[in-house]
């Protein structure tokens, strides 16, 4: 992941898409340095391509949860019940 | 209807308490609540359903036995999807063993140009009202390949971290590795299933169901 500071230390007003997106898990989670979180604002606000793919990455976890949400299976359910009495006992 | 998070957790922490005092019912109780979560862990981590019992068993049969010891620290549901874990990982580690690893494969994601400028144009926004919407039958299938498709490690961060809820450090303490290595993979994992999303909306029957009624993602 580049660093976007310019020689001074700062964050330059504007930063690359590739930056942005490489950001992604910092920004969501609100751990940039604020002037860094600034630049990324402003970086979504004016470029409609990484605005989609931020909106669309934002939506994967929730997605995915739903997506991958499982219900044992009754009979794995019922082995697991007679395994845990069989071997919690005197355990 | 799931009763909210803290009557959850309130609830929880009572049949801990007896569970611990060797009270079976109440482990039982936990159990019932908490084994179709364990059960999927297991099966999404090892893609495989035999293991994913055997899993679910062993975890359940440590946390018995371990339950004394539980203090409480994080929520009973992360305590258990870490034992879980652990024993995915572990024979995750001898299937390795078993067969060397080859070349790992790149992970789909955005392209950029020599200037770091995104090559992707926006596309159809399907992340809109993705809690509210019933979930179609045939994305939820695309997302379970993709999520099977990606590299154990990676996978086991995604699942750990976003559908599980753990956080970095439970998850590090876990897998072996440091934080900003598991969040590298969490955002390439990311990036990858939003790819696989993207591509089963450029489907042409996939723009035909979006477009019609609206009611499913």
């Amino acid at each position: 992941m580049s660093d976007p500071s310019d020689k001074t230390g700062k964050t330059p007003e504007w930063v690359s898409c590739k930056h942005s997106i490489d950001k992604l898990v910092e920004y969501l989670d609100g751990t940039l340095a604020p002037e860094e979180q600034r630049a990324l604002d402003r970086h979504f606000k004016l470029c409609p391509p990484c605005l989609d793919l931020l909106r669309k990455y934002r939506a994967v976890p929730k997605l995915c949860q739903r997506a991958l949400a499982d219900e044992v299976p009754e009979e794995t359910a019922g082995r697991l019940t007679s395994f845990l009495r069989a071997k919690c006992k005197g355990c | 209807m799931r009763p909210p998070v803290n009557e959850t957790l309130q609830d929880d922490r009572t049949l801990v308490e007896r569970a611990a005092g060797r009270d079976m019912d109440a482990f039982e109780q936990l159990v019932e609540r908490y084994r179709s979560k364990v059960y999927g862990l297991a099966l999404r981590m090892m893609k495989d359903r035999g293991e994913a019992e055997e899993i679910m068993q062993e975890t359940f049969l440590s946390a018995w036995q371990n339950l004394p010891n539980f203090r409480g620290d994080s929520a009973f549901g992360s305590w258990l999807y870490r034992i879980c874990a652990n024993y995915a990982l572990m024979r995750l580690r001898r299937r390795k063993f078993e067969a060397p690893p080859g070349e790992e494969p790149a992970l789909p994601g955005p392209r950029f140009d020599s200037e770091g400028t995104i090559l992707t144009l926006p596309s159809y926004d399907w992340s809109r009202g993705t809690e509210e919407k019933a979930l179609d039958r045939e994305l939820g299938r695309a997302i379970e390949q993709a999520t099977e498709a990606l590299p154990d490690d990676y996978r086991t961060v995604f699942l750990l971290k976003d559908v599980e809820g753990l956080s970095y450090e439970e998850i590090a303490e876990v897998t072996r590795a440091s934080v900003p290595a598991i969040k590298s993979r969490l955002h390439r994992a990311r990036l990858a299933l939003r790819e696989a999303i993207e591509a089963f909306y450029k489907m042409p029957r996939a723009r035909v169901q979006a477009a019609g009624d609206g009611t499913a993602l």
